[in-house]
């Protein structure tokens, strides 16, 4: 029997710095007896020996065997992670999870609304709007986050610019006096008023904070967006990533595995969460 | 393997127990093992090494409470020369046994034990973290080897430690306890702080049928008025409650959050709930 | 092929199972009920129910998932579990409760060590010829008498022992017994037995198994939850002492001495303040009232949503260890108890 609990080990390749506290880790996966298939949007559990075992979104593939992971120290686990630099060892298991509704999503327009990191779990399907752009309609992608210096990927932004029928809109929160910023100022549902997507033939995908989920939610409902329209990829404890272990659960549904991108009905059905608001207890 | 961290055990206002535990533990090899990751350049009870002024430390344990003004500089200094400050033990933690003479005024303790209570200079007991940031604390009276092992083992390898903090029912169920709470009656020894009191002791009293006295402290989210309510019905008598909430952790906020449910004088640190220790 | 035999006592077929199998039994010491391996000590079938459930013999509260070793990147070794073993005197509502740990640890991922010792344990079940008070198996329909998945089933007969076979393994162990095979008397004794049993589970549960999942979906905010949150000790021991409950924290025990490590799985429990809390230190059940749902719900509906099995087989474990005892109805009452926690929800708004 296969043991699902068992890390692969795993060598990083190189480790890139986005910002003081992200890392952006290429992980060179072992021979594998078919190569490694992820869909945008899953995620795997990476170990660190040691310490212990973290959820984290997967990012680019940039050859057969090479992956990468985006990450920001939160924790004790993830602190450790991106300390390790290239030739280190780390363990992987995965992919986990149900990742962004692909299929519902063809020719569609889409728009991408996320903050900070909650880019990283929408690395994967940027990669795939650059390489099948006829598979999506018009693309928006408004990204927020506190300040110039706390958004990753900033080196893809002029590739992106350039995708056909694809607009990026960039806010931050705040502009620290000695930055250059010549874009928007707020947070991220201040760039929904100029959109070019259509909401009646779009999708929505967002990632960031529950809280910022739950704006952008709103503000996309308002705009005349479906309940259904609305994909939220959410966080929670995992750790089995297997549907055990229990700890992700958000009433009758785990995140781990039927996560963690839920549709805004699906979530309006769930208690315990920020993102539609109900029962949580003050 | 990594340096041996160089640590010091000092002692204030206790029986020493913790500290003989260390010596005490007979325990597998992977204890020998653990303590071996320790250069003890301190340690009274174990070595002849003397005290070095304005030495610097990578671990201070800080054994017992804090009752004179002259052990709230002393440490103080232990702070400022060490990297990682320990509470060990109960008396570190919540102040432990002699905490209990926190309730009386002290001028009232001082006249019963001694002739000239103008001479004395004591000061009512108060925790280590009361003055001193704590980075770990070893909870219990004494502690428990195995949360020392993993403290140690985390320490040394510059991660966190899995310090539990469940309260002792869970623990009590692993080890197949039958419940004594529930099941004994009419005697003090059914008056039991399990639901409320952390775990890490490996259930030393309720694995003999003696009740837990909440020497680990509160755990996490502790329903104190539950508690109360429960030794209520069970028939015992206000001051009962108190003494068993009193016992070794009465200082805790909410451990003195149970002892006043029933008790006229106001817990000393209840107004304070920023003290709360992670 | 014989189907049931009639033992006189039970001592021939410990013996027997003991030749090829660690047989986990009963065992009384000190008033405490509790399964433990066998030996001198005599199985002890008198209680209903074993103060832990025998869940922890195939999912140990703390288990070994791997060791590691971490030089020139690392190794990995996994324990052995092929230990043949005997889980005897197990109580149907326990056999049920075990039928949903194989949904649970199976399905899409299986796992190998709830797998490995499952197909390597030979289930001895034992009918309940006498329920506790706190039983309320019937309603759920998981007791007091087992129709399948078992190897071999015990039943007291007063005159000796029913032992009926379920399996080829359970074959395997009842031919060496030589003992004659069970009359038509026996059987019909059997089933009068079992009735009278089903008759004596004085605890019902208000509402249909099948009409839980809408019951409890309309009274998600009924004002019943808050004041029995507010006398729940948060302790755990409901969910600890619960044979259908599954859920286990991962963590790492690491010796920098020796740059080997182990990791670990540990029962976790909803009901702890840590259980949902992520990384940044936010924790989306944060309060008592939302861990007590989510354990009363997930108990009563969730599961049975997930996994296509309850997630509560009426064994009455927690009714019996929930410290908590809450006057309702105009009787002391176990918070825990999910007879009352529905009872309390049936209450008008």
């Amino acid at each position: 029997m296969k043991n699902p609990y068992l890390p692969m080990s795993c060598v990083i390749k190189e480790t890139k710095k986005e910002t003081a506290d992200i890392k952006t880790i290429s992980v060179e996966l072992p021979d594998l007896p078919a190569p490694f298939d992820y869909a945008p949007g899953q995620f795997n559990q990476i170990s660190v020996m040691g310490v212990g075992e973290m959820p984290i979104s997967i990012g680019s593939r940039l050859d057969d065997k090479t992956i990468t992971h985006t990450v920001r120290a939160v924790g004790e686990a993830t602190s450790k992670l991106v300390e390790l630099d290239a030739g280190d060892t780390i363990g992987l298991r995965g992919p986990f999870g149900q990742g962004w509704p692909l299929e519902a999503a063809a020719g569609k327009d889409l728009l991408l609304a996320t903050g900070g990191l909650g880019l990283a779990p929408l690395r994967a399907l940027l990669d795939l709007i650059e390489a099948e752009r006829d598979r999506f309609g018009r693309v928006n992608l408004a990204y927020g986050a506190r300040t110039p210096g706390d958004m990753i990927f900033t080196d893809r932004f002029d590739r992106w610019r350039v995708i056909p029928d694809f607009e990026l809109f960039l806010t931050v929160d705040h502009v620290p006096k000695e930055a250059v910023w010549e874009h928007a100022t707020g947070v991220v549902t201040h760039v929904f008023d100029r959109l070019t997507v259509d909401p009646a033939r779009a999708l929505a995908f967002t990632c960031g904070p529950e809280i910022m989920m739950r704006f952008v939610a709103n503000s996309l409902l308002i705009r005349g967006f479906d309940q259904n329209s609305i994909f939220v990829s959410m966080e929670r404890r995992m750790e089995c990533g297997m549907g055990k272990c229990g700890h992700c659960m958000i009433g009758p549904k785990y995140v781990c595995i039927d996560g963690p991108v839920f549709s805004y009905a699906q979530v309006k059905a769930l208690p315990h969460n920020i993102i539609a608001g109900k029962g949580l207890a003050a | 393997m990594a340096d041996k961290l160089k640590t010091a055990l000092f002692k204030f206002t206790c029986c020493a127990g913790c500290q003989f535990q260390l010596l005490y533990f007979f325990s597998p090899e992977s204890f020998l093992e653990t303590l071996d990751l320790l250069d003890f350049v301190y340690f009274r009870m174990a070595t002849s090494k003397e005290l070095k002024e304005d030495d610097h430390y990578d671990l201070a344990f800080i054994e017992g409470a804090i009752s004179t003004t002259e052990d709230i500089e002393k440490v103080k200094k232990i702070r400022k020369q060490s990297d990682i400050v320990v509470g060990y033990g109960a008396c570190a933690a919540h102040g432990g046994v002699q905490s209990i003479g926190d309730w009386t005024p002290q001028r009232k303790l001082e006249e019963t034990v001694y002739p000239n209570p103008l001479q004395m200079k004591s000061i009512k007991v108060h925790p280590v973290d009361e003055f001193i940031r704590v980075d770990y604390q070893l909870r219990g009276c004494p502690i428990d080897e195995v949360e020392f092992m993993e403290l140690i083992r985390a320490l040394a390898a510059k991660k966190e430690p899995y310090l539990r903090e469940y309260p002792v029912c869970v623990e009590c169920k692993f080890a197949n306890n039958i419940c004594i709470l529930l099941m004994r009656q009419g005697v003090l020894e059914s008056m039991c702080l399990g639901p409320v009191t952390r775990a890490g002791c490996r259930v030393a009293c309720t694995r003999n049928m003696r009740a837990c006295f909440g020497c680990r402290g509160p755990m996490t989210n502790p329903n104190i008025p539950e508690m109360v309510r429960t030794f209520k019905g069970k028939g015992f008598t206000e001051h009962e409650i108190f003494t068993r909430f009193t016992e070794y952790a009465g200082l805790s906020p909410e451990f003195s959050e149970g002892a006043r449910a029933y008790y006229e004088r106001k817990a000393p640190y209840y107004e304070r709930p920023e003290w709360r220790a992670a | 092929m014989v189907r049931a035999l009639k033992l006189d006592g039970l001592d021939i077929l410990i013996e027997s199972l003991k030749k090829d199998y660690l047989v986990y039994a009963p065992l009384s010491r000190n008033g405490d009920y509790f399964f433990s391996i066998l030996e001198e000590e005599k199985a002890y079938l008198g209680c209903a129910v074993t103060i832990m459930p025998p869940k922890r013999i195939l999912q140990p509260e703390v288990q070994t998932l791997f060791n590691y070793t971490a030089v020139d990147g690392y190794s990995i070794e996994t324990p052995p579990l092929d230990q043949k073993q005997a889980l005897f005197g197990i109580r149907p509502c326990d056999v049920h409760a075990m039928l949903g740990f194989d949904r649970v640890f199976g399905g899409r991922y299986e796992d190998p060590y709830w797998w490995e010792r499952r197909k390597n344990t030979l289930v001895v079940a034992a009918n309940c010829t006498t329920v506790a008070e706190e039983c309320f198996c019937s309603s759920w329909g998981t007791g007091p008498g087992l129709d399948a998945n078992y190897d071999l089933l015990l039943t007291d007969l007063e005159d000796g022992y029913l032992l009926e076979i379920g399996s080829p393994a359970g074959e395997e162990v009842a031919i060496q017994l030589d003992v004659p095979p069970a009359g038509e008397a026996d059987l019909s004794k059997k089933a009068r037995l079992l009735a009278r049993a089903t008759a004596s589970i004085k605890k019902v549960l208000g509402v249909k198994p099948t009409e839980l999942h809408d019951f409890l979906a309309e009274r998600f905010d009924h004002p019943a939850w808050q004041p029995q949150a507010d006398v729940c000790f948060s302790c755990g021991n409901c969910t600890i002492t619960c044979p259908t409950c599954y859920c286990y924290n991962i963590f790492e025990d690491y010796s920098p001495a020796l740059k080997a490590g182990e990791r670990r799985s540990e029962w976790d429990s909803c009901q702890l303040l840590e259980f949902a809390r992520i990384a940044h230190g936010f924790n989306f059940r944060r309060t008592r009232l939302d861990r007590f749902k989510h354990r009363s719900i997930h108990k009563l509906s969730w599961m049975d949503q997930q996994y296509q099995t309850p997630g509560c087989v009426g064994c009455g474990r927690c009714v019996r260890w929930c410290p908590s005892w809450p006057v309702r109805r105009g009787r002391p009452t176990s918070l825990a108890d999910p007879v009352e926690i529905i009872g309390d929800l049936m209450e008008a708004v």
